[in-house]
């Protein structure tokens, strides 16, 4: 199983270049059950990462891409009448996907924004009265601006705390975008690229993940982590429990890809940044948010 | 989140006991408010009772101020600041809430030990002291430890060397002040300078020490013939007795170094009085000089604060031959049939022994009964005591005796001190109790001062088994056996089971107390010199205080964890590191340490690896394979050969 998602990352990279660590941390993050934010410069590779993570895991994917007129129906989907059954009938929306990639996410409007927000937190969504379920794994990877970009709706901190994990993807290489300004570009090898895994290895991979073993080292770590961040003095904002968790979580993710059934400490530095990130920006933006984290990292022992 | 007083159940017994050991020692007043105090918010815990308000206790408190200023006249001495501190401490109680109050409990516990330890050297206090500390301990640990016992026994060892260390090295000083008893005009423990009628009756109700006697060398072993004379009373008003000024004596120059000696342990009294057997030359005291006073009466120039121990020098055949004084024949006009029965004497004509003998027979003959509730006399109620009530206490008879006498023109006086006691035939030591309260009778006849007690006539019972015994007996008894005299003191043989018992724990305590009072400054100074000079003694003390200091802290606050084997390896590589000069960094997990260290070392590389899978087994996956021993000595014989 574990040696699958190796192949799965180096079949990726061959597609989306210079991005091994990215990729494998949006496996870890679909695999701890979570959800991706990734913030950068538009064109630098988000929308192909998400494509090719698609394809290969077998997910069903949607992209939605999000403008300051979309509306929650445009995403959920809504009520359609047929004239000849004289009745509604819910037509779903790119919402009912396994994988969807809200792609802009901080140009709709906030209305718009929560009504994904809430899909991600119950997996669910109510239309109307009805509940309609969203099918499993359900694995959103928003896209967002930078601040400074015109028309943004900031996340607010409460609804980043959603997101499990938040990456910046960094322009390639120097010599890769040589590559593909020659002309080489990867991208068309998305056409070739067969799914590795069947409709259901993901689903029990994620059940695999929730037991690998924590020790008390460990969370002794990660709660020293937690510990130190509310101490005065510490820039970042100070982290909940649900941070602790959510480290905690990612960590196991990044384990069990390694094909371990417990954790070490370098799990969770592994992962420490990307999950840390944006919880401890706040509205300093995630960039500062992940140098405090690695800022934290640095400064907490870890426990012999 | 509030803290319910009687639920902490050590806090609360250990409290209680502080509390109850200090209300002994203090007005009986405030004892009572105390315990009405701990009963109130036992009711409020348990009955919904109504507590008393913060303000209420606030007001309360200075109310208890004012009635402590008011009875003492003054805050500082021991009594008055117990008695405040202890009506505080009840208030805190009912106050009892949380956190915050909960240590200041605790500290308020630990403060009211200690003021009984000022009180009383007693070993017996010695069990509930322990008993209250270690539960205030207790209670002072986070409840959240488990192993609370355990941490408490682990202080209390540490702490041993320490208080042994303090003991012999800490400086002692005494604070006069703190330790003055700035009680009331006679204190309980008290001894009193003149007599009215019930007064000495009223100091031998109470069952405290008053000191300790080891007189092994004398020829004096019977109850009987102990006499411990306290102050000379010359001023008569009938049956009470006053003293009067006495001029310096100067000491005696006689060489009484050779003479036999006796030593008493006095318990403090705040007062000048050094009681001492008839004939006693010299008395040397260990804090304080000595005033040798007329009449044979022996003074400290300093208020005895604290429990002291004093020689007497004994001359077994010594006479007073000092010529008496007018005044030694002024009495107050007598009346009534008192006039009748002087007059009655006088006209007869007597010689002194007749006249003594007449007195003597007044005495023996009239029914006199020996109580220690004799009712209310006035100063100069003779004629009330002597022909009607007929009821007294030692000294209605002595004041009455010695009033007569003088009536009949022969020079008396008053001597009040103590009789008897209670030997302890294991320590060889007299026990001498505020029971043993005593007045009688100096008359001046054929050329010397001879003693007579008339209680003697009355109950001689009394004199010859002390007053321990006599008065527990009960009052028929007491009323009946009287006048029998015949007694020895016990022997081992006679002892049962109960008194040897309590004659041994009371061995015990004199001999505790006996070594406590002895060690004083000057001999922990002449310890010291004699091990150690002054200097190193004080460098040596700091050392020991801040390595004891350095000890507890750490062992109190420093969170020990468990560490296993493979943490137990890591560390020994680590220390080993260190001396190669590579540090794990804080935030460096250990296995990337160890991989680090195999790449610095290749020669180390398997067993650093071996380590490496160990710690990871054992720390992260939970698994208690192997045994580390094996790998440490691995790992030791692997440096050691490179």
């Amino acid at each position: 199983m574990n040696q699958k998602f190796h192949e799965l990352i180096a079949q990726a990279s061959k597609v989306v270049l210079d991005k091994n660590v990215e990729i494998r941390l949006a496996i870890t993050c679909l695999l701890a059950g979570g959800h991706l934010l990734i913030e950068d410069l538009p064109g630098v590779g988000k929308t192909t990462l998400v494509q090719v993570l698609g394809k290969l895991t077998g997910l069903k994917t949607r992209r939605v891409q999000f403008t300051i007129d979309l509306l929650p129906a445009d995403v959920i989907g809504g009520q359609i009448y047929h004239p000849q059954e004289h009745k509604f009938v819910f037509h779903q929306g790119p919402l009912f996907s396994q994988m969807v990639m809200a792609d802009e996410l901080n140009r709709a409007s906030p209305r718009t924004q929560s009504a994904l927000l809430q899909a991600m937190e119950e997996g669910e969504v109510s239309v109307e009265g009805v509940t309609w379920p969203l099918p499993h794994p359900f694995y959103v990877i928003a896209t967002q601006n930078p601040h400074q970009q015109t028309g943004t709706f900031p996340l607010p901190e409460s609804q980043l705390d959603r997101f499990l994990m938040s990456l910046e993807l960094h322009p390639a290489s120097k010599e890769t975008e040589v590559r593909i300004l020659k002309g080489d570009d990867p991208r068309h090898l998305l056409q070739k690229i067969q799914p590795l895994f069947s409709e259901t290895e993901i689903a029990e991979a994620l059940i695999e993940v929730t037991k690998v073993q924590v020790s008390a080292n460990v969370a002794q770590y990660i709660a020293d982590l937690l510990e130190r961040s509310r101490r005065p003095g510490f820039e970042g904002a100070p982290l909940s429990t649900r941070a602790g968790m959510a480290l905690a979580k990612a960590a196991k993710a990044w384990a069990f890809m390694d094909g371990r059934n417990y954790l070490r400490p370098e799990d969770v530095q592994q992962v420490l940044i990307p999950v840390l990130g944006h919880r401890l920006g706040g509205n300093h933006g995630i960039k500062r948010g992940r140098e405090w984290a690695g800022a934290l990292q640095k400064s907490t022992p870890v426990p012999v | 989140m509030t803290k319910r007083f009687y639920s902490q159940k050590a806090l609360a017994v250990s409290f209680i006991i502080a509390m109850a050991m200090v209300a002994l020692e203090v007005s009986a007043w405030i004892a009572v408010f105390s315990f009405i105090m701990l009963f109130w918010k036992w009711g409020v815990e348990n009955l919904q009772w109504k507590p008393l308000s913060r303000k209420a206790t606030g007001i309360l408190s200075v109310l208890l101020l004012i009635q402590v200023l008011v009875q003492f006249r003054t805050l500082i001495g021991q009594e008055p600041a117990y008695t405040f501190l202890l009506a505080l401490s009840s208030l805190r109680i009912m106050d009892y809430q949380n956190e915050r109050d909960h240590k200041f409990v605790i500290l308020l516990g630990f403060l009211l030990i200690s003021v009984k330890a000022l009180f009383s050297l007693d070993i017996y206090w010695i069990i509930p002291s322990v008993l209250a500390f270690v539960g205030l301990w207790y209670s002072l640990l986070p409840e959240s430890l488990p192993a609370r016992a355990k941490v408490l026994l682990k202080i209390f060892i540490l702490s041993v060397p320490m208080a042994v260390i303090l003991f012999f090295a800490f400086p002692r000083f005494v604070l006069p002040w703190a330790m003055s008893r700035g009680s009331a005009q006679f204190g309980e423990i008290g001894f009193t300078d003149e007599i009215n009628p019930g007064m000495v009756a009223e100091l031998a109700t109470n069952t405290a020490t008053a000191f300790r006697a080891k007189i092994e060398n004398l020829p004096i072993n019977k109850s009987v013939d102990l006499y411990w004379r306290g102050s000379a009373l010359t001023q008569s008003r009938g049956l009470s007795w006053r003293p009067r000024r006495l001029g310096f004596r100067a000491p005696s120059t006689e060489d009484y170094k050779s003479l036999p000696t006796y030593e008493v342990a006095i318990e403090p009294t705040s007062q000048l009085y050094l009681f001492v057997l008839d004939g006693t030359k010299h008395v040397d005291l260990d804090v304080n000089q000595v005033l040798a006073l007329p009449q044979n009466i022996y003074r400290s120039i300093r208020p005895l604060n604290k429990s002291s121990m004093y020689r007497g020098y004994y001359e077994p055949d010594y006479k007073d031959s000092t010529t008496p004084q007018d005044e030694d024949l002024q009495v107050p006009p007598v009346q009534g049939r008192v006039r009748a029965w002087v007059d009655g004497v006088l006209s007869r004509n007597l010689s002194i022994p007749e006249k003594v003998e007449e007195l003597q027979k007044l005495f023996v003959d009239n029914g006199f009964v020996y109580t220690l509730s004799p009712g209310v006399y006035g100063p100069n109620d003779l004629e009330t005591f002597l022909f009607e009530r007929k009821r007294g206490f030692c000294e209605h008879f002595a004041g009455a005796y010695a009033t007569l006498a003088r009536s009949l023109g022969i020079p008396a006086r008053v001597i009040v001190g103590y009789q008897g006691g209670r030997f302890n035939p294991l320590g060889n030591f007299w026990k001498v109790s505020q029971k043993d309260a005593h007045a009688w009778v100096e008359i001046f006849s054929e050329g010397q001062w001879q003693r007579i007690d008339p209680t003697l006539w009355v109950a001689p019972l009394r004199l010859v088994i002390g007053a321990e015994e006599f008065f527990g007996l009960s009052e028929e008894d007491q009323r009946a056996f009287a006048r029998a005299v015949d007694w020895r003191p016990p022997v081992k043989e006679d002892l049962l089971l109960w008194d040897e018992v309590s004659f041994w724990v009371e061995d015990i305590n004199y001999r505790w107390t006996y070594f406590l009072i002895d060690f004083d400054k000057t001999s922990q100074q002449s310890f010291w010199s004699a091990l150690l000079n002054y200097r190193i003694q004080s460098t040596f003390l700091l050392a020991v205080v801040i390595a004891a200091l350095v000890l507890i802290f750490r062992s109190l606050f420093k969170q020990k964890r468990n560490l296993n084997e493979a943490q137990v390896l890591l560390q020994t590589v680590e220390k080993w590191a260190e001396k190669k000069n590579i540090q794990r960094e804080n935030s460096e997990p250990p296995l990337e340490f160890l991989k680090k260290l195999q790449a610095q070392f290749p020669y180390l590389k398997t067993i650093l690896q071996e380590i490496e899978t160990f710690y990871d087994e054992q720390t992260y996956a939970g698994k208690t394979a192997s045994s580390g021993k094996e790998l440490l000595t691995n790992w030791k014989k692997e440096i050691r050969s490179h």
